[in-house]
């Protein structure tokens, strides 16, 4: 028989979709943010949404909802994922509400191999699993910064 | 070849990552203990750099990743150990494509000239002969018995201290760096004779009383051989570095790098000539654990600044706590800043040495002290002051200090002293450099600086001794009556007043005639923090750091609409006899798209209660930039833009303000390159200012003087710029006189060589009016200018006329003559324009050729009339559309030619009514027009012109017109 191996992930929800990604690479979450606490900064890409000060070190904060480039306006109150820097230079990222850290057995996680037509959201999507009958994606936040070279938009 | 910045952004980020990778796998093959793997990934690693380099056109990077890459083939192919030799090879390589991507990623050249000093030595570690050698060994080429100096003459060795003895040569290889912290060493024990630096090479001829035994201790330089150098030329090798057996005298050899540590420490704790870096021990760290130090500091500071604001007066040990907290942050925050610092030593003590060349090549007495080498500055500044420092040096034994005989007869010692020396003062560094030789004579000053035009007399008047002597600092002036190879040529002061101001310092001029002269700079502590003006646009806060800060104007109420103007395009206002374009920030903002000269004019604004405006500067360039509000100055530490915002050019870095909010630093450079880049922004405060128009502003005149009696006005379309000549320097060829412009040879002529006017008179300022449109420069003369006025020319009150007149019109009450400035020029010169073949197309059968040209602008009208006269063509005008129209119903043209903004009816109303009246819808039109863009051109050609000329250079005009009806004959 197959040896079991579980991995921590964290999930958290985007629009109406749910998402993971490996708790390992997260450094800090900050639940319901307060909007106003981040600085935009004009001319960036739309999927910037600014600038925010986590103790002292100053972090780029971008917005999953248009990452994903899901349609229709984001909620308001809501929570900041920060990533390691092995994952990429202080950056974070906004989504809609933070889930729970759960084990996950590598058995049933179906790796994703994304297509050069794929969806924005199936480009950062490493692997898929089902849990309670929800298709959850898991994504790369490696990805999230690579992608951020979209031509900046007024 | 333009390359798109993205791909350069992302081969920076991803060799930087090839990089770290590469130094992890370079320490741990000089472990021996890694295997096959880990070289396979360092040459991919590198591989990689090199293919995307040779593909982005980077070819220093390509070309020291490409030696990398040979010599790391061989090691993988098992052709060549790893010793730690090839492994400090390489990792040197890594360190210098490091700096190459990192001068890359700040917008510069790939090319830094040091790394070519590698090569060599990779070339030789991959080499066919070296690879059978044991590790550890090479053959350095500069064995051979060649030599570069020869034994010191009698002249040299008679000025040097009786103690040196020995005598070598010395050549070594290494950073720029490296060389010149050698030779600092090497000038602690000796004296440099001869030096011949090539890149990254270096040889040098010193003279010590360090005998030969022990003269490979005292040089630090990674690599280098040292000759004992005799009188009889009978050099003998005494040391080569990384040798294993050793020429007799020698100690045993030793890696140099940690020979030359183990003696740079021993000497740090012995050696009583070396100041300031005394019994210290030292601990390599990376410089992000500072940063983020420095990051934990400041957010430290904003905690204790909270604390201090919700917790004093609460009780008495509450406040005591408090207050410690207060002190030991504080102190910290200092402690970590100074982790930065570096002593002034480090660049103060190649000064004695660059006196006592000068001194020798000038035949002058000089003694320079040093103080304060131990004052710390932020490492950054202490590199930038190296240079500027040198500058003033040189300036003061070449200028300042007189000659033995001329002190002696000044009653002063025959040694002229230089003393420089360092202190701090309230929060920044005072670096002062005084010398005691003839001083500054502003009356000579003044009389350079009105001579040169650099200032008026009247604003001379009004300045203080002190103020005048810092006029030398103004660009274009030099003192010394001869220009020397010492000083320089022409650049002086001014050079090295901007370099001190780039580091956010001052440079101060002080000097008693006879008595010496001062120079204190004052510079900041460190760069990271940066004293800058916090103002708030869109409720959100930004900072202006302080060094592009000017002033802040506030404008009131009906001022804040009047005193801005739209011109050229742009909104201008009028500051200090100066007009400067005005930017608002909101728009800076709101558009991400760089504003271009075609995109939407800005539009007039409603007056509001206040208007502010920060007068910001980069360079020359000046501008306003209007804010919401003005909140104080703070000092702030700048954090750089995060990579994925780095491409956005209005910022230049972030930081955290005193609440803890996040908050962008503008670029004003950036800003000025965003809304202005294609707009001419420049106003030079040297020459008369003059902000010139594009064709489109036919409506402003420049009016001037040439003779007593006249009142002239041009155009500003028509006239290039304004400059401020002096007489003096107007050369003769003949009868025919030319001036240097900007280097070229411009021809000058006068209003009276052409026109019958009062002669020109000549004065001790004269300007010269530099026209636009035309091949051969010309300038005419001027003996005051007066003014830009906003004046409608109307020539229907013209009185008198005659060849090469316009018109006359009356302006502000003075009758003023429009001279037609080609035509005064063809007058002078026919012959030129003879060459140049525009008589060919003047040819008589243009007689029976009628025009209709319609033109709003009276001014045009008698402009192009004109020129159309002048190649003997019959011209009608009229001044709108509806005229035209009317015009042509009545009489039969050959050829219309149509403004297209016009009153009534426009070009292109007309064209099209033409177009669909079967009288006259064949005639072929041209639209004439001062809107140069080619969606004008589309609009204009589809509407139903035949083609399109933009105003207006006569040649090209005159030209084009007579192609035109060519080609339209020959079609009909």
């Amino acid at each position: 028989m197959k040896e079991q191996t579980f991995c921590p992930y964290y999930s958290f929800r985007v629009g109406e979709h749910e998402y993971a990604v490996k708790a390992t690479s997260i450094r800090e979450v900050r639940d319901h943010h307060d909007p106003a606490a981040i600085t935009p900064v004009f001319h960036a890409p739309s999927t910037v949404s600014g600038y925010v000060n986590i103790r002292g070190e100053i972090n780029v904060v971008l917005d999953l909802h248009r990452l994903l480039g899901l349609s229709g306006e984001p909620g308001l109150n809501r929570s900041l994922i920060f990533f390691q820097e092995s994952i990429g230079p202080s950056f974070g990222i906004l989504v809609d509400s933070t889930g729970d850290i759960f084990n996950i057995d590598d058995a049933i996680l179906e790796p994703w191999h994304a297509q050069a037509n794929d969806s924005r959201r199936e480009r950062f999507t490493i692997a898929v699993y089902k849990a309670e009958g929800k298709l959850v994606s898991v994504l790369d936040p490696a990805r999230f910064l690579i992608h951020e070279t979209e031509t900046p938009t007024t | 070849m333009e390359i798109d910045s993205n791909l350069i952004d992302e081969f920076i980020s991803e060799a930087g990552e090839h990089l770290e990778e590469a130094e992890k796998c370079l320490l741990l093959l000089e472990e021996q203990t890694a295997g096959p793997e880990v070289i396979d990934q360092l040459f991919r690693g590198i591989h990689s750099i090199k293919g995307t380099a040779g593909f982005l056109n980077l070819e220093a990077i390509a070309e020291l990743s490409h030696a990398m890459e040979n010599l790391l083939s061989l090691i993988r192919a098992g052709t060549r150990e790893s010793g730690s030799e090839v492994i400090d090879a390489l990792l040197r390589g890594t360190d210098f494509l490091n700096r190459m991507l990192a001068e890359l990623s700040a917008g510069k050249s790939d090319n830094i000239p040091e790394y070519r000093s590698l090569l060599p030595l990779l070339a030789e570690l991959s080499g066919e002969n070296t690879s059978a050698a044991p590790i550890g060994e090479k053959t350095p080429s500069a064995q051979s018995k060649t030599y570069f100096f020869s034994f010191p003459t009698p002249e040299q060795l008679a000025d040097l201290p009786p103690e040196y003895t020995c005598f070598y040569e010395i050549r070594m290889s290494g950073t720029v760096e490296e060389l010149k912290g050698a030779e600092t060493e090497m000038l602690n024990f000796g004296y440099i004779i001869e030096q011949h630096d090539e890149d990254g090479m270096s040889a040098v001829l010193l003279a010590t009383m360090i005998e030969a035994d022990l003269i490979n201790d005292i040089i630090t330089a990674p690599e280098f051989t040292a000759v004992l150098l005799s009188p009889e030329n009978e050099q003998a090798p005494l040391h080569i570095a990384d040798a294993p057996a050793p020429p007799v005298q020698t100690p045993p050899a030793k890696p140099v790098k940690a020979a030359s540590e183990k003696v740079a420490a021993e000497r740090t704790g012995e050696a009583k000539n070396v100041p300031s870096s005394r019994g210290n021990e030292t601990v390599r760290i990376n410089v992000e654990v500072l940063d983020q130090l420095m990051n934990l500091a400041g957010e430290l500071v904003l905690i204790r600044n909270q604390h201090i604001q919700h917790f004093t007066g609460r009780n008495s040990m509450q406040e005591e706590i408090s207050r410690r907290f207060d002190a030991v942050t504080s102190e910290l925050q200092t402690s970590i800043m100074g982790i930065r610092m570096q002593p002034l030593g480090n660049v103060f003590g190649k000064l004695p040495r660059i006196a006592r060349d000068l001194a020798k090549r000038l035949d002058k007495k000089i003694d320079l002290t040093v103080s304060g080498e131990e004052v710390e500055v932020d490492k950054t500044i202490l590199e930038s002051l190296a240079d500027p420092l040198t500058h003033i040096i040189r300036n003061s034994c070449d200028h300042g200090l007189e000659c033995t005989a001329e002190r002696l007869t000044a009653g002063k010692p025959p040694v002229g002293r230089i003393t420089v020396g360092a202190r701090h003062e309230g929060g920044q560094i005072i670096v002062s450099i005084a010398d005691d030789g003839r001083g500054i004579d502003p009356e000579k000053i003044r009389h350079k600086v009105l001579e040169k035009g650099l200032r008026k007399e009247e604003e001379l008047m009004l300045m203080t001794p002190k103020q005048i002597i810092s006029l030398i600092m103004l660009p274009g002036f030099s003192t010394a009556a001869q220009v020397s190879d010492i000083s320089g040529r022409g650049v002086g002061m001014d050079v090295v007043k901007t370099s001190i101001e780039k580091l956010g310092g001052t440079l101060d001029i002080d000097s008693a005639p006879g008595q010496g002269t001062t120079l204190s700079l004052a510079l900041p502590l460190t760069l990271a923090i940066m004293p800058s003006l916090i103002i708030t646009s869109g409720g959100r806060r930004y900072a202006i750091p302080q060094i592009n800060l000017e002033e802040v104007i506030c404008l009131f109420g009906k001022e804040t609409a009047e005193r801005i103007e739209i011109f050229n395009r742009q909104e201008v206002f009028r500051h200090h006899d100066n007009l400067l374009q005005l930017v608002r920030l909101e728009d800076v903002l709101s558009s991400a798209k760089p504003r271009t000269a075609d995109g939407p004019a800005p539009v007039r604004r409603e007056p509001v209660t206040t208007l502010n405006i920060a007068v910001v500067k980069v360079g020359t360039k000046r501008y306003g930039l209007a804010i919401d509000s003005v909140l104080g100055i703070e000092e702030i530490v700048v954090k750089p833009m995060h990579p994925v915002l780095k491409g956005l050019r209005c910022y230049q870095g972030t930081m955290i303000l005193g609440d803890g909010t996040v908050s962008l630093i503008l670029d004003i450079d950036g800003i000025a390159r965003h809304m202005l880049g294609q707009i001419h922004c420049n106003v030079n405060r040297q020459t008369p200012q003059v902000v010139v128009a594009r064709s489109d502003d036919a409506q402003r005149v420049l009016t001037f003087s040439s003779g007593t009696k006249e009142n002239f006005a041009v155009s500003l379309a028509l006239v290039k710029r304004v400059d401020c000549i002096d007489p003096a320097d107007i050369q003769y060829i003949g009868d025919r006189r030319f001036i240097s412009i900007d280097g070229t040879p411009t021809q000058v002529i006068s209003l009276d060589q052409a026109l019958q006017v009062s002669p020109c008179e000549m004065n001790e300022d004269m300007f010269l009016i530099l026209p636009k449109h035309i091949k051969r420069p010309f300038g005419i003369l001027a003996s005051s200018f007066h003014n830009i006025e906003n004046a409608v020319a109307n020539f229907q009150h013209c009185g008198y006329t005659e060849d090469g007149i316009l018109g006359t019109a009356m302006l502000n009450g003075r009758l003023t003559v429009f001279p037609d400035i080609y035509r005064v020029i063809e007058k002078i010169e026919p012959e030129w324009f003879a060459a140049e073949g525009h008589v060919k197309h003047r040819q008589e059968d243009n007689r029976a050729i009628r025009i209709l040209l319609a033109e709003d602008t009276p001014f045009f009208r008698q402009l192009v009339k004109k020129y159309l006269e002048s190649d003997l063509y019959q011209v009608e005008t009229a001044a709108n559309g509806r005229e035209a129209l009317e015009l042509l119903s009545k009489h039969s043209f050959d050829m219309l030619l149509s403004d297209l903004e016009m009153p009534l009816m426009n070009g292109w109303q007309l064209v099209e009514a033409i177009r669909n009246d079967s009288r006259f819808n064949d005639i072929p039109a041209i639209a004439l027009t001062s809107l140069d863009s080619e969606r004008d051109r589309q609009s204009a050609l589809q509407s139903g012109f035949n083609d399109y000329i933009v105003k207006i250079e006569r040649e090209k005009f005159l030209g084009h017109i007579a192609g035109f009806l060519a080609k339209h004959r020959r079609k009909s």
